[in-house]
This record gives C-alpha cells, structure tokens and sequence, in this order.
C-alpha cells in the first residue's frame, strides 16, 4: 500500500485505528472462504465520520475500499483484491437504541447477531435472523449479505427485518435509506442496498425490526429410513397450509458426525432426520406439532422425538447449528455451499450431490433449510492430498450448474461474492446483468465500493477483473 | 402463446421511442390519456402449492389470483384488503399496503421474481423462482412502489402464504393510551390494530382457541371487547400518513376524530395531508441515476414526477 495512502489514513483516524502488519494483512486477506486476496491496509473507525474521511481518502487515491464486519462470509464478498482499503466495522459495535414500543433499534454495523439478541431479551423481542455463525456475526454483515438462518422459514430473511440503513456512498456522501416510518417517499432503496454485498456503500448504521418471541415452542426430531421420505414429508408440511418456524434436514453422516460430537441421542442409523419447530401460540402450536406428526408417520417416520424442555431443545438447536465443527472429527477442511432448489426437487438434488461427491471421490455431508429449500452440501478432504482441491472444485461446479437446473438459485444465504461471480449468466441473461450493474452504478458510480464481486464480466466491465488466488467452486 | 412469449411481444408493444402509459384496470391511478396505453401480460403461470409460490402476468387480476391460491388455501399479500380489484402489477407498482400490513408484512416482501421491460424497450428479470434466494441485486425491492416508472412489468412470482385457520376482528371501546397499552401487551403478533383515539379495532388470526382465550384475557383485564363484523370505514380518512410508529400515539391525541391509525406499524389515516415530509438528498440523487438508468427519456408512465414526491 502507497505509504502516502496510510499516513493519511493514520491522521484521520488515528496511527492505531490503521494496522499494516504482514500478520494483519494476511488475517485480513480473506473471510471465512476459502478465497485468498490480497489487503492493502486495514483500518478500524469507530465512527461515522471516521468511514467518511476513509473514503474520501480512498476516492483521493483511487483506492478500493472494502467493508467487513466479522470476517464470517463464505462466499468470498469480503476478501479484498489488488491491495484494496479493508474498513473492518468491529469497533463500531454500539447498541444505540432500543424502541420496545415499535419493536425497532438503532445498531452499528459491528454489533454480533446474538449479543443484539441477548439484549432485547428481558423485553421479550429478539432479532430474528438467526444465521449458524450468531454468535460471531455481525448485523452490517448480515446486511450485506441478506442473511438468512432456520428460523427464517416463516419470518423472512433480513430484508424483511431491517427498516433503515444509515450509509456513506464512494463519493463520501452520507444517505439515510429507508426509515424508521413504513412508508419512506420514493423508491425502495433499504431494499436494494440489503444483501448488496458492500458494493453499494458502507452502512454505519442500521435500524433493525425486532420479534416478539412466541409464547409456545415444540421442537421435534423425525428420523427416517431413506432421505426421500424425509424432503417428501417437507413438501407435505408446507403443502397442509403450515409454516413451520424452522425445518432443518441432517443427513446420516451429518447425523454420525454431530452426535460424536454433542452426544444428543442423534438417530445415527436414519437415513435423514428432520428438526422441526413450531412456535405461536399454544393451541397452534399443539395442532401443528400433532399434524406434522402425522405427516412425518405418513411418510414413514421412524420416531418422533419431541423436546421435553428448553434444555433437550438447546440441545438438538446446537447439534445443528455446530454441525460444521463436528466435521473435523471426519477430515481437517471443508467447503460449505449454499444453493436453492423448489422444494420438491429437494430428493432429486440431494442425489445429484451424492452422485457428483462419489464421482469426485470426495465425502459429502447435508446440513440444511429444507423448509427453504435451501441446500449446503459440506464437501470434507484434507487439504493435503495431492489433487483433492481440483476434485472438490469440480465437484462445487457441478452442484451449482445442477441446482440451477432444476429451476434453482445460485445463492440461499451466502451471497455471490467472488466464489459464484462467474456462475452468475446460469441464472441471468446479459439484459439482466446490465440492469444489476445500472443498480450498482446508482449507488456507487466510482466503483470503490468492494469492486469485482458479484457482476461478472461485461456486466462488471468498470471493474477489471482481477485474478484471486484460493479456491473457486 | 406461453408467458415468456408474452413478454417479448409485451416489450415489442412498448418499443423503444414514444411515451406509453400501462393500463392495468385503473384502480389505483387515473391512465395518462395523452399518451399510447400497452396491457402487460394476463394469466397464471404456475402455482405450487407446496413451493408456496405463483408466477403469473403482470395483467392477471387480483381477483383471478386470489381464487386460484384460495383454491389451495393460500393467498398473496398484495394488500388486498385496501384495493380488492385491479391487477397483480398494478398492486405491486404502486404498493398500496392494507392494514393488515401489521401481521403480514409489506408487500414489498411477497416479490420474489419480476421480469420488466426498461425505457429502451429491453427485457430484463430480477430476482429467483425460491423463496429464498440472494443472487444478485435487489432489482424487485426497488420496483415495488416504482410506479412502472423503472420498468414495465411484465411477469411476477410471488411468495404465496397459508390462510389462517380463522380471522376474527373485535372492536374494543373506550380505549385511551393506557387500555392501548394493555391490548397491545395482552395480544400475541396481531395482524392489525387500528385506534382513533376512542376505539380501537382488533384482527386476530390464527388457531380459533388462540384467539378466543387472547380475547377473552383481555376482557378478564376490564377491555370491552366485542366482535366486529362491519365496515371500519377507513375511506373517510383521504390521506395516508407515513410517521414514526412511536410517535403514532402523539399523533392521535393531536388530531383527535381526525384520524385512525395503525398502531405499531406508523400509518395514520388522516382527514388533512401530512405536512411535507424531509427526503435526504443523498436518496435524490440514487433515484435519479436509477431513473436516468432505467428510462432515461421518462417515458413509461410519463407524468408521475419525481419519485421523492409520490
């Protein structure tokens, strides 16, 4: 990085806001993915004042910047390239405000998922995303990326759950999007700047919509014999007019994997278990968990395991949400994808994945939303073995091309970022990557703003395309 | 002539030069009678009940989608409850939430897919078929109350939810801030309240039982709750106000017998305009460039003004 560059920095912002360490840099070179760039300088405001004099540095010099909250993304949207301004929002972690009456609050970006749970707790309200990393990610970053969770079956993603964002631009302009008022004048901007990746602009800070927590809580395991009797009783879940707050599938090695490792009582000889949850009201509650049994025992549920307490109910939650630690009982390296398809290709992709890991000679776990749809095939190896990077890269390719053509997405909950940037014209034609990047322009016509993700080339053409080391999927 | 042939020969009618103006059933705003009309596609696609999701031309009436997904015991949420008629794309342009917006949410969240036709005449599709789903830019949240000033919309596929077992409106009188307070804390979720300072009007949806026993706690604590079964009356009340939910109860006692408003959600349903509200002029400019970007020449519904002034 140009030392003009830093020195300036270090006098906006302060000489320890703005680390330059090889050691840093390399920690910074990347997020959760496997994707490696390369940061130039990584800065620490605290302020909004302080993500504007960056910016306007950075537009000064003709600098990139990039936005990162937690570092949790696994998609590569917060890995910088070419030496770009890495402007990490962990310092800015204050609970502004809390708004019990209309269920709202005003956060910095660097404010954890879970920590804003845990403090609206006593007035009954939590956030509702609920991302398996909410104990380390950050609401910015859940913007950016329009996070997702299991509880997001009936609750909707963060769109649904944020009502303003406060932003500053590239050119240093300061812009409230949205508002705490429903209906603000004008276009939907809130809405398109949600899950932008940090391409937009830098978000100091968000209003978000708290939930209140429901009065009643079941929560049921149903384990079956094969996994089509398990997608099948999804579809006839959904079909019978419920929407479960959360419908979460494990499959047999997930499930073998888990219980060595949390001891929950897990049904390791199941082909597939569902977790199901229902929450409301007690009399819903009662009749939804009665009819899903009846549903699951339909399609040949073997047991229906219901939870007798919060505790068993913590239990089976932290089997699911920490079932990518327990894979490293299995193999030290995994990669984790994220793809959709209609409910009732669930079975017909799950056996694509199992078909394209066995052809790849590569071990695959299933951990996921089947409620949504949305599918994350765990691909283990060893990072080690000579060749097995290129097996698990055709093997990610493979499933992406064939979630798509079974009338699916590229992305559930991850986002684009980098990792699925050239798999974009799968889902779009060159007409609708030009709308997208006429978005982007809007918001950021001197292209700053976290360059060379999501738009492929030659809807990303302001963006010269740089070349990432790591892993591509 | 399938649905994606209809969008091509829906954005051929529209063309590249003069201004048209899409005519849905014109039951939200006046058509420009100055200028070309074009129809946006009409007909149901697809529906899967257990996708929750229906596809459908922009066209389709309200009515012809609502008796298809209550067919399957679902509906779309596209404030019907305020405009009943009209089209899907009509509903979704111009975003008339209904005041059951507390319990199910904006429309703006029931888009899951738009395929539109930009000032140049050029298709273009912005979301996914699933219900979940973050490829890309948001191009559906920005055409939602667009207008059609972004685009004319050709295609939709829409979230489809369940309906609810039952729904039930209570009216609750001689109810002041504080009997507010104890209805709002009494009641799990509720999909609407509504309060004109004296009154206040109830919906519950859910499980029967659920409702019965909210009720009847909230009659056990002294509310005089009783069911309602008429009109509430909301179209005396010309002006629609977009406030601070907090600041709705000032509002009220402020305007008393001049509004109605809906609590924890911010609409206020007003007798005199609301005095003009401040836009940011960082959000100006993006709406220009966005419209600069999308039809340059402003000429899809040619008229409609800035959008900061809606």
């Amino acid at each position: 990085m140009n030392g003009h560059i830093v020195e300036a920095l270090r006098g906006a912002i302060g000489a320890d806001a703005v680390r330059d360490t090889t050691t840093e840099l390399a920690l910074f070179g990347h997020d959760a993915s496997n994707l490696v760039g390369r940061a130039g300088v990584v800065c620490y405001p605290i302020s909004t004042d302080q993500v504007r004099a960056i910016i306007d540095i950075c537009r000064q010099h003709s600098v990139p910047f990039v936005a990162r909250g937690s570092g949790t993304g696994l998609a590569g949207g917060a890995t910088p390239i070419d030496g770009a301004v890495v402007v990490c929002t962990t310092k800015m972690n204050r609970i502004l405000s809390v708004d019990v009456e209309s269920g709202s609050a005003w956060v910095e970006p660097g404010v954890l998922n879970l920590d804003l749970t845990r403090h609206v707790a006593e007035w009954g309200l939590h956030f509702a995303p609920d991302p398996s990393s909410q104990q380390s990610c950050s609401i910015g970053g859940n913007v950016a990326n329009n996070s997702g969770g299991p509880h997001c079956l009936a609750d909707g993603v963060t769109s649904a759950h944020v009502l303003a964002c406060d932003v500053v631009l590239s050119d240093g302009t300061e812009v409230r999007l949205g508002g705490n008022d429903p209906e603000p004048l004008g276009f939907d901007l809130r809405g398109a700047f949600v899950g932008s990746e940090g391409m937009f602009g830098i978000a100091t800070a968000v209003c978000v919509r708290l939930t209140a927590n429901p009065p009643d809580v079941r929560t049921m395991l149903l384990d079956f014999t094969d996994v089509r009797s398990g997608t099948d009783t999804v579809s006839a879940i959904i079909a019978a007019g419920m929407v479960p707050a959360a419908l979460e599938m494990m499959d047999r090695l997930c499930l073998q994997a888990v219980e060595a490792y949390i001891h929950a009582g897990l049904p390791t000889d199941a082909a597939a278990a569902l977790l199901v949850e229902v929450s409301g009201l007690p009399a819903a509650v009662e009749a939804d968990a009665r009819a899903i049994e009846e549903i699951g025992r339909a399609h040949g549920a073997r047991t229906v395991r219901i939870a007798r307490d919060e505790e068993e109910r913590s239990l089976l939650w932290k089997g699911r949400k920490n079932a990518f630690g327990a894979i490293a009982r299995i193999k030290p390296n995994y990669y984790l994808h994220d793809t959709v398809v209609p409910r009732r290709h669930l079975s017909e992709m799950l056996d694509r994945v199992y078909r394209i890991a066995s052809e790849q000679n590569l071990l695959v776990l299933n951990v996921f939303h089947a409620g949504d749809g949305n599918l994350h095939p765990l691909l283990v190896f060893d990072k080690r073995e000579p060749g097995v990077l290129e097996r698990v890269h055709r093997a990610g390719a493979e499933i992406v091309k064939e979630s798509v053509a079974l009338g699916g997405v590229l992305s559930g909950e991850h986002g684009i970022g980098l990792e699925k940037r050239d798999y974009m014209p799968l889902m779009f034609d060159e007409n609708d990557l030009v709308a997208q990047k006429r978005i982007r322009d809007a918001f950021d016509p001197l292209g700053l703003a976290n360059p060379f993700k999501v738009l492929p080339s030659p809807a990303g053409c302001g963006d010269a395309h740089a070349h990432v080391e790591g892993l591509w999927v | 002539m399938g649905l994606r042939e209809s969008n091509r020969s829906f954005a051929e009618e529209i063309g590249a030069n003069d201004p048209v103006w899409i005519v849905g059933h014109g039951t939200r705003t006046e058509p420009h009678s100055h200028v070309r009309h074009v129809r946006a596609p009409r007909g149901i696609h697809s529906f899967e009940p257990d996708e929750m999701t229906v596809t459908c031309g922009a066209g389709t009436s309200l009515a012809e989608l609502d008796a298809a997904l209550a067919g399957a015991g679902q509906y779309a949420n596209l404030g019907q409850l305020r405009h009943s008629s009209g089209t899907v794309g009509g509903a979704i342009a111009m975003a008339c939430n209904d005041h059951l917006r507390l319990g199910r949410g904006p429309i703006r969240d029931s888009l899951l897919e738009v395929h539109l036709v930009d000032g140049n005449g050029v298709l273009a599709k912005g979301g996914g078929p699933t219900v979940k789903n973050v490829s890309g830019f948001d191009l559906c949240r920005l055409v939602v109350g667009s207008r059609g000033s972004l685009g004319a919309i050709a295609e939709v596929t829409l979230r489809t939810r369940p309906i609810a077992r039952s729904l039930r409106w209570f009216l609750v009188s001689n109810v002041g801030t504080s009997e507010l307070g104890a209805i709002r804390a009494g009641v799990h979720r509720p999909s609407s309240l509504l309060w004109d300072g004296r009154r206040a009007w109830l919906c519950l949806e859910g499980h029967p039982h659920d409702i019965a026993t909210q009720v009847e706690a909230l009659r056990s604590r002294g509310l005089d709750v009783t069911d309602h079964h008429g009109h509430i009356g909301l179209e005396g009340f010309q002006y629609r106000w977009s406030i601070d939910p907090t600041d709705v109860i000032a509002c009220v006692e402020q305007h008393p017998e001049s509004c109605i408003a809906e609590v924890g959600v911010g609409i206020v349903h007003h007798r005199r305009a609301q005095p003009p509200r401040i836009v940011d002029p960082g959000a100006r400019a993006i709406q220009s460039r966005l419209l600069d970007a999308f039809d340059p020449r402003r000429r899809l519904n040619p008229g409609l003004g800035d959008p900061w002034t809606w």
